[in-house]
């Protein structure tokens, strides 16, 4: 059922799968990490980056490398003097640049709203956090449980949670000036999905419904402008 | 899962049942829908059958179901309002829609007001629901897409002798097919006295020029799933995509929290792979 087609041709075979639908469970080697939730799980050139989250009380700054290739995971070990970001959950990770964009989420005690790239594009041995300056004075406030969602070179922040109020602004990351644009409120979500230029937030968020909601935006020389949501 | 907020009293004019397998799936309990998310491809453009013998036509259908369809409050609209098929119970009028997005003009035929929920959109029973002459009480309803709605209805309606015109008058808007007027015999034979709102396009409440999206990819429904399958329920799991599989990997759930690893298989994108081998 895996192959339905098989064709020889020479020393290659070529299949054409048409499985689909399928649920698998496969082993994986090397240094699997610990039980955890609320990471983040960062495609990047076949490897999957897994940055922070939690299991009870313990919050994790680990970065954990699958190559999906080979089923091996490995567990990423930065110099001990080197720069990295707090334990963390409920953040949020977009790839860009070769780099994985790091924001917000909670270390237990408080919610966060710091920067933090990855370089990520190179051999594990040669990862490195470094934390972004926001120019400007404009931020998001300290939050997680938030969506994050890269368009073009636009890391959209919607709603969230400091843990006492639930957010519901949408703020537009510029990874390439490093600087915030707030939006206007419009809507939260817990996942979302960016298809092209066209952003989809899908509930529930925390104080909203599950309507599904689309938005669109174009960009103007760099100048990130929203024409409309429309749900 | 709510199908959608009845903060109006318009949203007492809905009849969506809840449904297991999707949460947007409109469901008449007299069975006039079966399946209403999926499409054949073949119901690309408009197909609108009429029954033999029938004489409605979009108008009859018009006034069959009245005029509610003006000044509802603006809002939601869920896809199952706009793609939904419908047959037509006893009448065997089937309207089904075209896929894929609309031309940005469709836009500006946009009404004032709009549903908030998904009630709003379905055709629904409403004055004189209880025959009035139709005959069918509320074993029909109706959805109707825009695209080529229009001209198709036209089309089809002038060949049966009817005009469309006339669903297009009053307070009706393009969105929208509804008539106030009655039948010329008073009745309709084949289709309830029931008020019911037909909307041709799906509501953009903010946009004026932006393309309208595919909304036929914007149904829920269970995907049918096979394989070794999670034994376990996550939450705060990360997803992601590697070509056309999902990568799932943690979360947790009552239990405590996982480490393990599955794959979903999507489908998405079936493609050719090669296994180079060596000879000897």
């Amino acid at each position: 059922m895996d192959i339905l087609t098989c064709v020889f041709w020479l020393t290659e075979f070529f299949f054409f799968s048409l499985e689909t639908m399928q649920w698998s469970h496969p082993e994986v080697q090397g240094e699997i990490p610990p039980p955890c939730r609320a990471h983040t799980a960062t495609l990047v050139d076949r490897k999957i980056v897994v940055f922070g989250g939690g299991e009870g009380p313990v919050y994790y700054d680990t970065v954990y490398v699958l190559d999906t290739v080979h089923r091996r995971w490995q567990k990423v070990e930065f110099p001990a003097d080197a720069q990295h970001p707090t334990t963390r959950r409920a953040h949020t990770a977009v790839y860009y640049d070769g780099k994985i964009w790091v924001f917000g989420g909670g270390n237990g005690s408080q919610a966060l709203n710091d920067v933090w790239t990855l370089t990520a594009n190179c051999p594990i041995e040669k990862m490195k956090w470094a934390k972004v300056e926001i120019q400007g004075n404009k931020q998001p406030s300290a939050r997680g449980y938030h969506t994050a969602t890269l368009v073009r070179n636009i890391m959209i922040v919607v709603g969230g949670s400091d843990g006492r109020e639930c957010f519901s602004d949408i703020w537009c990351l510029n990874l390439g000036k490093a600087c915030h644009v707030s939006l206007r409120m419009l809507g939260q979500g817990y996942s979302s999905v960016a298809s092209r230029h066209r952003y989809t937030s899908l509930g529930p968020g925390a104080t909203r419904d599950n309507t599904p909601s689309t938005f669109s935006q174009r960009y103007t020389s760099g100048i990130v402008s929203v024409h409309h949501w429309w749900s | 899962m709510p199908l959608g907020r009845s903060d109006s009293p318009a949203e007492t004019l809905g009849d969506y049942s809840r449904t297991e397998g999707g949460p947007l799936t409109p469901k008449i309990s007299n069975g006039s829908i079966t399946s209403a998310p999926y499409f054949s491809p073949r119901l690309q453009h408009q197909n609108i059958r009429v029954a033999t013998g029938s004489n409605n036509s979009l108008r009859s259908l018009s006034m069959a179901h009245g005029d509610r369809i003006d000044q509802v409050p603006h809002g939601h609209t869920p896809p199952t309002s706009s793609t939904g098929t419908v047959s037509g119970g006893t009448t065997g009028q089937t309207v089904t829609r075209p896929s894929g997005p609309r031309h940005i003009a469709s836009a500006t035929l946009r009404p004032e007001k709009q549903p908030r929920s998904a009630s709003d959109t379905t055709p629904v029973r409403g004055e004189g629901d209880s025959g009035g002459g139709m005959g069918n009480g509320d074993a029909e309803r109706e959805q109707v897409r825009e695209g080529k709605t229009n001209n198709a209805l036209t089309h089809r309606t002038s060949r049966t002798g009817l005009s469309a015109r006339a669903s297009r008058s009053g307070r009706a808007t393009p969105h929208t097919l509804g008539h106030s007027s009655t039948h010329p015999n008073g009745t309709s034979p084949h289709l309830p006295s029931s008020s019911a709102r037909v909307r041709l396009l799906p509501y953009l409440p903010h946009s004026k020029d932006s393309e309208v999206a595919p909304t036929v990819q914007m149904y829920w429904s269970k995907a049918p799933v096979w394989g070794t399958m999670p034994n376990h329920g996550m939450r705060a799991h990360s997803v992601t995509l590697v070509d056309s599989v999902a990568w799932i990997f943690g979360g947790c759930d009552e239990r405590g929290c996982w480490k393990d690893l599955w794959l979903f298989n999507t489908g998405a994108s079936a493609s050719w792979t090669s296994l180079h081998v060596s000879s000897g």
